[in-house]
């Protein structure tokens, strides 16, 4: 049997304080199990539970010290509060008929600084600590797990990683140990050993003393000098393990720097702005008392103000009766004239005879003239209005108004600045610039010494390969001599032909295995796309770089839902051709595909999964249809993560029927 | 013998054999060693199946342990085809 969850059990990872012996177990003809989750209720960190769990890291390509950092931020937050600050994830798994039990504690002090400790039982027989990784990595090693336990918002992250040399050496190593290449190259080794014992064994027994004596000292160089440089290159490999272990562990120091550097930056320019807010502060504040010393009388502007509105209105109303008053006396003088045969006032033109009402006319006017003159009193009190007006000082208060408007704004942004300059310092505590700079230094040096370790390997392997190269030659050479016992000479033949053979099956095999993985990613993608018939598929470069060809066989682009059918078929690809399969935890897979490429997904992908895959989707991933349809059947068990409570930072998982 | 009964593993080891099978029959290897003809199909895999039964692993004395008994096994047939000067 290969690798197979049969349950885990975690106490406060994530929104988990309590999940009991989740039974994770398939059957061969269903072997889905589906957790749904909506959108931040756990699944990722359900996710992260497992892996963390296996590998000592809740994400995958982080290095031992920042997963150990970044732990804090797994514990449970509410159980942290109320003073648990244990955290526990255990699995249970089968390998190879044996029962595994793999358990991950870790527990924080008082300053959440945290110890973590492992406990790997086979059966009854418990796994020293020193063991546990070596033989987690036998069984699902980390660098393949990242093909069979991948988060699908990662996945178009996967499809980048094509893109760089560095990256694409990296997963052509993955995909190599995933296939069992290195079960051969190892074989391959072993063989070459035997067969240089089997002929130097040959070489001595040769009877042709001269030729055998040559031929016995020319090989016992080359095998020296191969043995030199099998040595040379395995140091080189370690020192180039180191550089990159180091290049790695500075480049995230450096990361972290990174914002540190903008941390830096931001804070000068923030207190040179505080500065400047701080001194356009004091001078708003100078102005304004000065405007408050010179223009005292602002204080009372207001009721003044009301007053002169008070004035201004009586004023009115005067004016009006008083241009009443004036209109009817120059309508009395009218009717006067015309009753006495004068001229017009206005146009000096002899006014026609009276009417027979002229005279009731006049008589109302000037009745009219009575009243007006009664009420018009005294007539406007402009005096009154003008030195109401010289007292209000309307332009200091709308002066003092205005700068009040800016000092409060300039407070606002003070309190803002002030505010980012405590937060900066804070972070920047205890770091300097001068620190920052050597890291980048350092960057600098161990990314010559990666490359220049890579370069001495591939000068070492060229070396090996001349050596080896020259061994044959010589091997040709004695092979006709005569006077050798047989049996020796079976044991030579037979171990060169077994090495020859290893080593051409190698070569094939990788051809041929990427060929392979080539015709089923591109099937895969064809099955999964919604326009198979404008792509001919995905070609892979014996350096496993992807690209996309349209249906003339060019290269083409796709898009991102294109990118993430891509890097699945290729996934699906690999899952095919490996040698040691296990189960494919999915966290996610479908969040970004639309329903068409999700029924195809299920329908034609997941089931060339294996026989352990667990889905974990939210609601909108998969319907009850996708359900009835797609994976009918196929479903084992089905579990809800819910929220107990209105509390959003625990979650459970519940059974579903 | 295999590895395992996972699938996977299965093909991924038939899949290997499959290919150490085509290249012993190619002109290139024949024709450079003789001793070709003594191997048979059981013969190509027993080596493959040793590599996946101990190389996984890095259960490297097995393997040798291993090929060194194969030779033993063939022995005969080798010293056979030497007899008949056929090499």
């Amino acid at each position: 049997m290969s690798l197979r969850f049969n349950s885990i059990s975690i106490k406060n990872f994530g929104p988990y304080q309590l999940v009991d012996d989740l039974s994770l177990d398939t059957t061969p003809s269903s072997p889905v199990i589906l957790i749904f989750g909506e959108n931040t209720f756990g699944k990722t960190s359900l996710f992260k539970a497992l892996r963390w769990c296996l590998y000592e890291s809740p994400e995958l390509n982080l290095s031992k010290s920042a997963a150990l950092r970044s732990l804090g931020d797994y514990l449970n937050r509410p159980a942290r509060l109320s003073g648990d600050r244990d955290m526990e994830v255990r699995i249970e798994f089968t390998y190879e008929g044996e029962r595994y039990d793999l358990s991950r504690k870790c527990q924080f002090d008082d300053e959440m600084k945290p110890t973590v400790v492992a406990d790997l039982r086979v059966g009854s027989k418990v796994v020293s600590s020193h063991s546990i990784e070596a033989e987690i990595g036998r069984i699902l090693h980390p660098q393949i797990s990242e093909f069979f336990l991948f988060d699908g918002e990662l996945l178009g992250d996967f499809y980048d990683k094509l893109e760089s040399d560095r990256a694409r050496e990296l997963l052509t190593e993955n995909i190599e140990r995933v296939l069992g290449i290195p079960a051969l190259q190892r074989a391959k080794q072993d063989v070459h050993g035997l067969s240089e014992s089997a002929f130097l064994q040959y070489s001595k027994a040769v009877t042709n003393e001269m030729a055998a004596k040559e031929a016995g000292v020319e090989y016992q160089k080359l095998k020296s000098n191969k043995e030199s440089k099998e040595k040379d290159k395995i140091e080189a490999e370690a020192s180039l393990n180191t550089a990159r272990t180091s290049l790695a562990e500075v480049s995230e120091l450096l990361f972290s720097a990174g914002d540190l550097i903008a941390d830096a930056r931001e804070l000068e320019t923030t207190e040179a702005t505080y500065s400047r807010l701080r001194r356009e502060e004091a001078d708003l504040v100078a102005e304004m008392s000065s405007i408050a010393s010179q223009g005292w009388l602002a204080i009372v502007s207001p009721l003044l103000a009301a007053r002169l509105l008070e004035i201004e209105a009586e004023n009115d109303a005067a004016n009006t009766v008083q241009d009443s008053l004036r209109e009817a006396r120059n309508r009395a003088e009218l009717l006067k004239r015309h009753l006495s045969g004068g001229e017009c006032p206005t146009c000096s033109q002899k006014l026609p005879p009276p009417q027979r009402n002229t005279r009731d006319q006049l008589r109302e006017i000037e009745e009219k003239i009575r009243v007006l003159e009664e009420s018009s009193g005294s007539g406007p009190n402009l005096q009154t209005e003008r030195s109401l007006r010289d007292l209000i000082d309307l332009d200091s208060a709308a002066l003092y108004r205005e700068k009040q408007r800016a000092l409060d704004i300039l407070t606002t942004s003070i309190f803002t600045a002030k505010q980012r300059i405590e937060t900066l310092s804070g972070r920047l505590q205890g770091h300097s610039e001068i620190q920052i700079r050597d890291l980048a230094k350092q960057k600098g040096i161990f990314e010559g010494n990666v490359r220049r370790f890579e370069a001495r390997i591939t000068i070492i392997d060229g070396e090996i390969a001349t050596i080896l190269s020259k061994q044959k030659k010589l091997f040709k050479k004695l092979r006709k001599e005569e006077g050798v016992p047989s049996v020796l000479t079976a044991k030579r033949d037979f171990f060169a032909y077994v090495d020859d053979v290893l080593g051409a099956t190698i070569d094939r095999y990788k051809d041929k295995t990427r060929e392979e993985v080539e015709a089923t990613a591109s099937s895969m993608f064809l099955s999964l796309i919604h326009d198979p018939e404008s792509y001919k598929g995905i070609r892979i470069a014996h350096d496993y770089r992807l690209t996309l060809e349209n249906a003339a066989g060019e290269e083409t682009n796709t898009s991102e839902g294109g990118r993430l059918l891509v890097a699945l078929a290729l996934i699906g690809a690999l899952k095919k051709a490996a040698v040691r399969g296990g189960p494919v935890v999915l966290d996610s897979p479908m969040g970004r595909l639309d329903k068409g490429h999700r029924e195809n997904l299920l329908r034609d992908w997941v089931p060339t999964l294996g026989s352990q895959v667990i889905l974990l989707v939210q609601s909108g991933e998969m319907t009850d249809e996708d359900l009835d349809e797609s994976l009918a059947g196929q479903v084992s068990r089905m579990y809800n993560i819910v929220r107990p409570s209105s509390n959003h930072e625990i979650a459970e998982i519940v059974g579903v029927s | 013998m295999s590895l395992s009964d996972d699938d996977s593993a299965e093909n991924s080891r038939a899949g290997a054999l499959s290919v150490m099978s085509e290249v012993a029959r190619s002109a290139e290897l024949t024709v450079e060693h003789p001793v070709s003809r003594c191997f048979s199909d059981d013969d190509y895999e027993s080596i493959i199946d040793l590599a996946w039964r101990c190389q996984f692993d890095d259960d490297r004395a097995t393997f040798r342990q291993g090929l060194l008994d194969l030779e033993t096994y063939l022995e005969p047939r080798i010293l056979a085809l030497e007899a008949r000067g056929d090499e």
